[in-house]
């Protein structure tokens, strides 16, 4: 009885804690019983698309919290990390990025294009990422659209230096036109054995992706090895140099990599680093009435810490972080539509979406 | 100094059961309790070496170098470093007699359990103590302005030319070296 009574008083504790970091917000359970959800897209400003990572693709309404299964014709299936992952809705396309099995249990990054007709999308492929490969971490594939070019983060796949070489895809940023073909601007169109495809190098795993209005550039997050976790400009050309630096990590068992330097000359320094690592997911440059106060700030949600923060980046400086709230799940996927309506999901087997609401 | 606290810490594991078995030996009244208060504590510390860095990477996402081992592996890790010392110790201390080869097979097996514990929990230590220094002399060569600087380098769990940072709590004389995000 005395432990039970024990049990009792800290459970009311722990749930005291829990609300007392809530109070500034309600959150809304829009949608459960997901499995593993990895991305949002929002058609409009009823109606999101979420992506399950085996597989499975939904259309929610928030206003009636119904959900619609999309039925299409990608075959995909959970492998590690992969499965089917980032969603983009634009210009009333749609773009899904999956772990795609090529030949003999090679996957690549890949990503579809497809129109939502009666709930259901016929996607073509319009890009996979070479050389497919047999290893089920690092898949990056973030999607975001910048003047009408499609950019697409590919993980390093545990490839490690492949990352520094323009023949693969591996650690890389991509850019193509909106159907898929290759721009002609590209930095390593001219160049001998370059992927047309690639515009950045040197990344491990890029798992957020954000377009800002106020500067008219595309920002990244990255996931470094043990410490090293980023957020970042993504820049023509540019190289952010694994795993000739990792950031200020070390590898995970503790040896140096490269010699130590957390950067080297000619490459790209990240705009924010988190030593020990927060496993950084998507980000969202805020825009909308609902957080009036919020404009422009950099909403970004994280996996190992499972808070939702606040960067206030002005000036190319992050100015300050806040946490928002804490301990609600691993927040894979944030969104906002354009009335300023803050979305997540928490990535978990019994996963979920949310809506992230003011106290009134 | 590493070394030698190494060296102290695995002649006491390797040898704790023997002198165990001597004491039950040569003095039958010696308490029970106290021998098994003494194997208890080898189990945790055998467990320690097994499940914790596991616990660390699922809690943490920080990993160690067992890590490395596939899912077999560490399957066969657990059973091997549980089963083994524990049937040593059984034999040895309850003294249960089991005739024949069966006795003789248990002990070697215990023996050798316990042999390859020691070589792998030395280089186990030895693989974070040489990785340690070698993030220590980035502390002795980029961060050893002051010697309070170096005093919370190399208390740091993270080490870079850069800079350095702490895992949880920042000592409250090492804050103003925090400042590596400007």
């Amino acid at each position: 009885m005395k432990y039970i009574k024990i049990l009792v008083i800290n459970l009311f504790i722990f749930y005291g804690s829990y609300t007392y970091a809530e109070t500034s917000f309600v959150h809304t359970k829009l949608a459960d019983k997901l499995y593993k959800p990895w991305g949002i897209a929002v058609i409009d400003n009823d109606h999101l698309l979420i992506t399950q990572k085996s597989g499975e693709l939904f259309k929610i309404n928030i206003r009636s919290k119904t959900k619609t299964e999309i039925l299409h014709n990608l075959i995909v299936e959970e492998y590690g990390q992969g499965g089917l992952l980032d969603i983009l809705y634009y210009d009333e396309k749609v773009y899904v990025s999956y772990a795609e099995k090529r030949d003999d249990e090679q996957y690549s990054t890949s990503v579809a294009i497809g129109e939502l007709k009666d709930n259901s999308i016929n996607f073509k492929n319009i890009f996979q990422s070479e050389p497919p490969i047999k290893s089920k971490i690092h898949f990056g594939s973030r999607l975001e659209v910048k003047n009408d070019h499609l950019f697409i983060t590919v993980g390093e796949r545990q490839t490690g230096k492949l990352t520094q070489e323009i023949d693969n895809h591996f650690g890389k940023i991509i850019r193509l036109h909106l159907d898929g073909s290759i721009p002609e601007d590209n930095p390593y169109v001219d160049v001998e054995d370059g992927l047309n495809e690639i515009y950045m190098i040197g990344l491990r795993n890029p798992q957020g992706m954000a377009f800002s209005s106020e500067d008219n550039e595309i920002y990244i997050t990255n996931h470094g090895p043990k410490g090293g976790d980023f957020f970042g400009k993504v820049i023509e050309k540019g190289n952010y140099g694994w795993d000739d630096v990792a950031w200020g990590g070390t590898d995970y068992d503790g040896t140096i990599i490269g010699d130590g330097s957390a950067w080297l000359p000619g490459l790209v320094k990240p705009i924010y680093r988190w030593i020990p690592s927060i496993a950084v997911s998507d980000i969202f440059f805020y825009e909308g009435d609902e957080f009036k106060e919020w404009q422009g700030d950099v909403l970004l949600s994280s996996l190992k810490v499972q808070k939702l923060l606040k960067l206030d980046y002005e000036d190319g400086k992050v100015k300050n972080v806040t946490t928002l709230f804490e301990r609600k799940g691993r927040l894979r996927d944030v969104e906002v539509n354009s009335l300023g309506e803050v979305f997540y999901i928490i990535d978990d087997s019994k996963g979920s979406l949310w809506q992230l609401q003011k106290t009134n | 100094m590493f070394y030698l606290i190494l060296i102290l810490k695995l002649i006491i594991f390797l040898f704790l059961p023997v002198y165990l078995d001597r004491i039950v030996q040569s003095n039958k009244s010696f308490s029970k309790l106290y021998i098994n208060t003494i194997f208890l504590l080898v189990i945790i510390y055998i467990a320690f070496l097994t499940y914790v860095p596991f616990t660390i990477y699922y809690f943490e996402n920080e990993v160690n170098i067992q890590t490395f081992l596939p899912l077999y592996g560490l399957i066969g890790v657990i059973i091997f470093y549980s089963i083994l010392p524990i049937c040593f110790f059984i034999i040895q201390i309850r003294k249960i007699h089991i005739k024949s080869i069966f006795n003789k097979v248990f002990k070697i097996f215990g023996l050798i359990g316990l042999i390859l514990t020691v070589l792998i929990i030395a280089g186990i230590e030895i693989y974070n103590f040489r990785n340690l220094q070698a993030l220590h002399e980035i502390c002795y060569s980029s961060h050893s302005s002051s010697s309070e600087k170096l005093s919370c380098c190399l208390d740091a769990n993270y080490i870079w030319k850069e800079g350095f940072a702490f895992s949880k709590n920042v000592p409250n004389e090492c804050e103003k070296y925090m400042n590596w995000n400007d």
